[in-house]
């Protein structure tokens, strides 16, 4: 197993690595100076000159990269052009309040997913697998930002009962993790209902049956613990879902997170911000899943004999 | 020669029979079709069907209420709902198809240049999808709308691009089985260049999973297109568009919640008909998958 997981850091890398030169690239590909553009349309000939320094801009392009993968290194990623403050510390405020909305989504998720998905699969063609099934289609179908106003306007502008916009109290998550959690819900449990049918026509549920277990316990036993094995790896696939979800959920909810930092920046053309942000996403999306594969080889025992 | 042509001709017919009498099956799927069509139509006959012109502002029945003369309401610059979802819709479908267009057009040859070839082709190709997947859903046609700049143009370019890795992704894994069947071995064996083995003989049995993509990525391409249009880096105005629709309706949800409703509504249908649809593909054409 050892082995698998180095060989899977060895992956990760090029792709971290790839990833960097893109995020570099992003400003040099649109046309114009990148001093200019980094340093904001109304800076001084002397801002411009400072940037152009900091940056190496006047040497080749792979000593440009290489400033850049050591300022980033010491957590140098240039200053906001809108803000004047570091990205670094722009992004460090706001990226707990987007792993907050992204975790509590996450559990709700997981918990109302995996819970409803089972008991579609163990009953199936059954009422409640009807409900659950067409709740699911819609949920995947209907975009993020358009039920996020649905539910600030009935939640909160119709009935009053929790606020529509802020951060100031738990009372300002339920609302944005609500909507977020609900396509993720959906995707989990197609995946949970999915893997239960699977699970439910193996040779060993059936032995279980025929030696006289209840049925309780046929389903407690053997096909929960081995149908909540894929529902692992899709947590990688989620965080894409949770990370698209988020920039929108935090522009209608005025959450502030980094989702709502990076569409500022893009719409004010905060370069600096743009690059650090799709950076610090890109580089979480990676890790996710690097941790999901790693953690796969210990729920699931087959892995490591492969 | 004739001859010996007429019974394959046959069993293609009745392939496309048995794949059309399993879609029918479907009713789901059957209603995603039939409201994806209508909404083909309406995009396509929208000058003759619109009750007014879209960007036609009429300041008087700013955020007014549906009535006869707007039957789904005025927007909150005065103009007809109706008549800018109806344009909508044809702005909508065809970023979807030029998106596929884009995505496949270059995703599809990667994906079987990566599995005919194999070793270090395959390795680069691969690592250059993993670079491009590791910028999650929208966050790479957001990054390319960055460089590129707003406009519909911009917008099917850079949703274009950020779904050539899901095709490039689902033809490789299509392409690695069938280049290892008979029929492209024999087809190596009698002299076939390898454009030819690729594109007469690997590509045409790999068009199951890609028309399913397809239906699902004209899905994905109408949400994200709504989702940059809703964030202010979609279609310039005054042009129609779902998203940009939603978005100037929200500021007046209180007040007017149908400016908002309407749009949102439009957009969620037309998803879930190419969702419904794309499932229901994927259970008539591939033997293997039954619906759950």
């Amino acid at each position: 197993m050892t082995q698998y997981i180095i060989r899977r850091l060895i992956i990760t890398l090029p792709v971290l690595l790839g990833v960097s030169v893109v995020v570099f690239a992003l400003v040099r590909f649109i046309p114009g100076d990148p001093a200019q553009l980094l340093a904001g349309q109304g800076a001084s000939a002397d801002q411009i000159e400072l940037v152009r320094a900091r940056l190496g801009l006047d040497e080749p392009l792979i000593v440009q990269y290489f400033i850049f993968i050591g300022n980033l290194l010491q957590g140098d990623m240039g200053d906001s052009i809108l803000t004047g403050l570091p990205v670094t510390a722009e992004i460090m405020s706001r990226l707990p309040n987007s792993l907050l909305l992204a975790l509590v989504a996450l559990l709700i998720a997981s918990v109302v997913g995996t819970v409803a998905g089972i008991i579609s699969g163990v009953k199936q063609y059954s009422m409640f697998d009807y409900s659950s099934t067409l709740a699911v289609l819609l949920a995947i179908s209907v975009p993020v930002f358009w039920l996020a106003l649905l539910v600030m306007l009935l939640f909160s502008l119709t009935l009053h009962w929790l606020p529509a916009t802020g951060f100031e109290s738990w009372r300002h998550l339920i609302l944005p993790a609500f909507t977020l959690g609900a396509v993720v819900t959906a995707l989990v449990a197609r995946m949970a209902r999915s893997s239960v049918l699977d699970v439910i026509q193996q040779d060993y549920v059936r032995t279980a049956r025929a030696k006289g277990l209840s049925e309780r316990l046929v389903i407690l036993r053997h096909v929960l613990k081995n149908a909540l094995i894929p529902i692992v790896t899709i947590i990688g696939m989620l965080s894409a879902t949770l990370i698209s979800g988020a920039l929108f959920t935090e522009i209608v909810f005025a959450w502030p997170g980094i989702g709502r930092l990076l569409v500022e920046a893009i719409l004010h053309r905060d370069y600096p911000v743009i690059q650090g942000v799709v950076l610090v996403y890109a580089v979480i999306f990676i890790l996710v899943n690097l941790v999901v594969d790693i953690s796969y080889t210990y729920i699931d025992p087959r892995i490591r004999y492969q | 020669m004739e001859e010996a042509l007429k019974p394959v001709e046959g069993r293609k017919r009745s392939r496309l029979g048995l794949f059309w009498s399993k879609l029918r099956q479907n009713k789901l799927a059957i209603a995603g079709l039939v409201i994806i069509s209508f909404f083909f139509i309406v995009g396509i006959v929208a000058p003759l069907i619109a009750p007014h012109d879209p960007n036609e502002t009429n300041l008087p029945l700013m955020l007014d209420k549906p009535s006869m003369y707007y039957p789904l309401g005025g927007d909150e610059l005065g103009r007809c709902i109706l008549s800018r979802i109806i344009y909508g819709a044809r702005v909508s479908l065809l970023i979807g198809i030029i998106v596929i267009g884009t995505g496949g057009g270059v995703g599809v040859p990667l994906g079987l240049i990566s599995a005919y070839y194999g070793g270090k082709v395959d390795f680069s190709m691969q690592r250059l999808v993993d670079i491009m997947f590791a910028f999650p859903g929208i966050l790479l046609a957001l990054m390319l709308i960055a460089i590129l700049g707003v406009g519909i143009q911009n917008v099917m370019i850079a949703i274009g691009i950020s779904t050539i890795p899901i095709y490039a992704r689902l033809v490789r894994g299509s392409a690695l089985s069938v280049k290892e069947e008979q029929y492209v071995q024999a087809a190596r064996a009698i002299g076939a260049s390898d454009f030819r083995i690729i594109f007469r003989h690997i590509l045409p049995n790999c068009l199951s999973p890609i028309i399913v993509q397809s239906t699902l990525n004209m899905a994905l391409a109408i949400l994200w297109a709504a989702g940059l249009g809703f964030l202010g880096l979609g279609i310039s105005p005054p042009t129609a568009e779902w998203g940009a629709m939603l978005n100037g309706g929200r500021l007046y949800m209180r007040v007017a919640p149908h400016v908002m409703a309407f749009p949102g509504l439009a957009i969620f249908v037309t998803v879930l008909s190419f969702n419904l649809l794309g499932d229901g593909l994927r259970d008539a054409l591939d033997p293997r998958f039954y619906r759950r």
